[in-house]
């Protein structure tokens, strides 16, 4: 059996929904002595080590990374953690008693993957609006009912962040590939900033590496989500930003070097659905603008941070 | 025995299936680990009198005298003896290490049920520009790195008939579910017919057995693709029919399944003039498809029931 690593982040966590977190872990049916605990504190203003106890577990630990941000935080475990196999759990994550039990057979029955996750079904603290029924995605919510798996990129068995597990030789090539391509961590989520795209980045290097990925129906988790996560103006602005992302993932991959446009198509086809949609659909397209601004504004401002560091060391 | 080799075959072309065997006499992997399965689907002259398979020590003739490329693959997999089959057309030149690696594909992807080759093409005159688009519907499709996937997102995980790599057992629930909607043999070629939705309906079987299809680098073939099948005319009755079988298809395998009818009229008017402008002739290509999707509809709504 390969010996897990479970890291959680957190920042400035919820303590009810952390608690619950922890119980979840409490209760794996895998004994303690085959798994570590690392629960990263990113920067919360309260430490957390003040408010948890890990005393249950023989081999658990509370790691402070200061610099804020979910990316660093998850680089920095992938840097530290001891096992074979490194899951990833957010602190609204309360994993099914044989999370991490399926975890190990799976990796072990199938030396072909490289990075899977799991079912994540919701608990909402109040129900979303209606007209958000068929965009759950957005907020990590994955109701699978059929495993699938794939070696190449395609949206139905790309893996999430929230409680995905991955083999120790693709975190290591992450973590490499970051540090030799800093421009991959334009997409790091700080602080109230929304952008992702950290998982398709870990999926994409698994495949580098000839790895399959995949999402699994028997690794089963409840994602707690707080009332403020489903109203409007916060939907609105997550998409404006998994838009921008997107454009940005694009660029990324070209290294900075493919500029982020629109084409006539898709104004053509923003226009329409503009003019046909409901209020709703404008509001996406709205968003799905104001995305592609966002994203212009990034990378542009990286590029002129680039060359302003370019610049100076010329000077010197 | 490692795997069993089944050619089927309906009133050959001499100079292409002896080409075919010669590829099989090469084979690195040992005469004694394989068999060979020679169907004869129908032909006029029997082919058992004017082919020759004493060099192969497990080599049969079989004539199946139902037409039709599903016929033929049903005997040959009723017949086999290995927990392998290796489906080859009578078009197909395999390179000399095809069995090896597909033996050794089976042993270490144990999660796959079907998988096939990189396909290369053959061609008897030069590929005329308006052709190259459409090469994959020919079933020339070369890989240049390995896919796999449980589920069936686009043709790159998908293989086609030719060198078709798939496990006995998948082949025999195959069997059985073909016995439970007996409609679905009518969707394959037979004769001169140019519908082709059986070789997709074999692979997709790997599905419903918990198993993923894929596509291999290292197994290489090449395609024979005669002049006549690099026509306007050809490739237009090839598109209609699997088209047309693919719909089909899908709705006998789920009776819920129809395919999505565009409310939307200016859509729909803004289709029709995206075809318009097309040039030729792509435009009958799509036109073939469009006509194709017409008749499943036309016979999916004739039998809501699907059988």
């Amino acid at each position: 059996m390969p010996s897990i690593s479970v890291a959680i982040c957190t920042h400035n966590p919820r303590l009810d929904y952390l608690s619950r977190v922890l119980n979840s872990l409490k209760q794996q049916s895998l004994p303690y002595s085959d798994w570590e605990l690392l629960l990263i504190d990113n920067a919360s203003a309260t430490p957390v080590s003040e408010s948890v106890d890990l005393s249950w577990h023989p081999n658990a630990r509370v790691i402070a990374e200061a610099e804020l941000g979910i990316a660093s935080a998850r680089l920095r475990t992938m840097r530290e953690f001891s096992g074979e196999l490194l899951v990833f759990f957010d602190d609204d994550n309360v994993m099914a008693e044989d999370y991490l039990q399926r975890c190990s057979e799976l990796f072990m029955k199938r030396p072909d993957l490289g990075a899977v996750s799991g079912c994540l079904m919701p608990e909402y603290e109040a129900q979303p609006p209606e007209w958000f029924a068929p965009y759950e995605s957005w907020i990590a919510v994955r109701r699978i009912t059929k495993s699938t798996w794939s070696n190449f990129l395609d949206s139905r068995s790309e893996p999430v962040t929230a409680g995905m597990c991955l083999r120790r030789s693709v975190a290591t090539a992450f973590i490499k590939a970051t540090t030799e391509n800093p421009i991959m961590r334009i997409l790091d989520r700080r602080g109230s900033s929304l952008l992702s795209g950290e998982d398709v980045a870990i999926a994409k290097t698994a495949m580098k590496l000839g790895y399959s990925v995949g999402q699994f129906a028997e690794l089963r988790i409840l994602h707690l989500i707080p009332k403020r996560r489903t109203i409007p103006a916060y939907l609105f602005s997550l998409y404006r930003h998994q838009c921008a992302s997107g454009h940005l993932m694009g660029w990324v991959d070209g290294l900075g070097q493919t500029p982020i446009q629109l084409s006539w198509r898709m104004l053509l086809r923003a226009a329409y659905r503009f003019v046909r949609g409901n209020q709703i659909s404008r509001r996406l397209v709205i968003e799905e603008l104001r995305g592609f601004q966002l994203a212009r504004k990034i990378s542009r401002d990286w590029t002129d941070g680039q060359q302003g560091t370019a610049n100076s060391k010329g000077r010197l | 025995m490692k795997l069993s080799v089944i050619i089927c075959t309906h009133n050959p072309h001499p100079g292409y299936l002896r080409r075919t065997l010669d590829a099989l006499k090469a084979q690195t992997l040992q005469r004694e680990q394989w068999e060979l399965l020679f169907i004869d689907n129908g032909s006029k002259e029997h082919l058992a009198e004017s082919w020759d398979l004493s060099w192969h020590p497990h080599a049969r003739h079989i004539r199946e005298d139902e037409l039709g490329v599903t016929p033929a693959r049903l005997r040959g997999i009723r017949e086999s003896q290995s927990e392998l089959l290796v489906m080859v057309d009578d078009d197909n030149i395999l390179r000399f290490d095809f069995l090896v690696n597909a033996v050794e594909i089976s042993n270490a992807y144990p999660f796959l049920g079907a998988w096939g080759a990189s396909i290369e093409g053959e061609f008897e005159h030069q590929v005329p520009h308006w052709l190259k688009p459409h090469l994959h519907t020919l079933a020339v499709r070369a890989v240049n790195r390995d896919y796999w996937s449980n589920y069936y997102p686009d043709h790159r995980s998908m293989p086609v008939g030719a060198g078709l790599c798939i496990r006995k057992s998948v082949a025999v629930a195959h069997a059985r579910a073909l016995a439970t909607r007996p409609a679905s043999v009518k969707l394959d070629r037979k004769g001169s017919s140019l519908v082709s939705g059986g070789d997709i309906d074999l692979a997709m079987t790997a599905y419903d057995c918990g198993l993923g299809t894929g596509v291999f680098q290292r197994l290489q073939i090449t395609h024979i693709i005669p002049k006549a099948r690099m026509t306007v005319d050809y490739l237009c009755r090839l598109l209609e029919g699997i088209e047309y079988s693919t719909h089909l298809l899908r709705h006998q395998r789920n009776p819920n399944y129809c395919p999505l009818e565009e409310n939307s009229k200016s859509k729909r008017w803004f289709r029709a003039y995206q075809v318009w402008r097309l040039p030729e002739p792509t435009r009958s290509f799509v036109q073939a498809e469009n006509r194709g999707l017409a008749r499943a509809k036309a016979e999916i709504a004739a039998k809501p029931t699907g059988i």
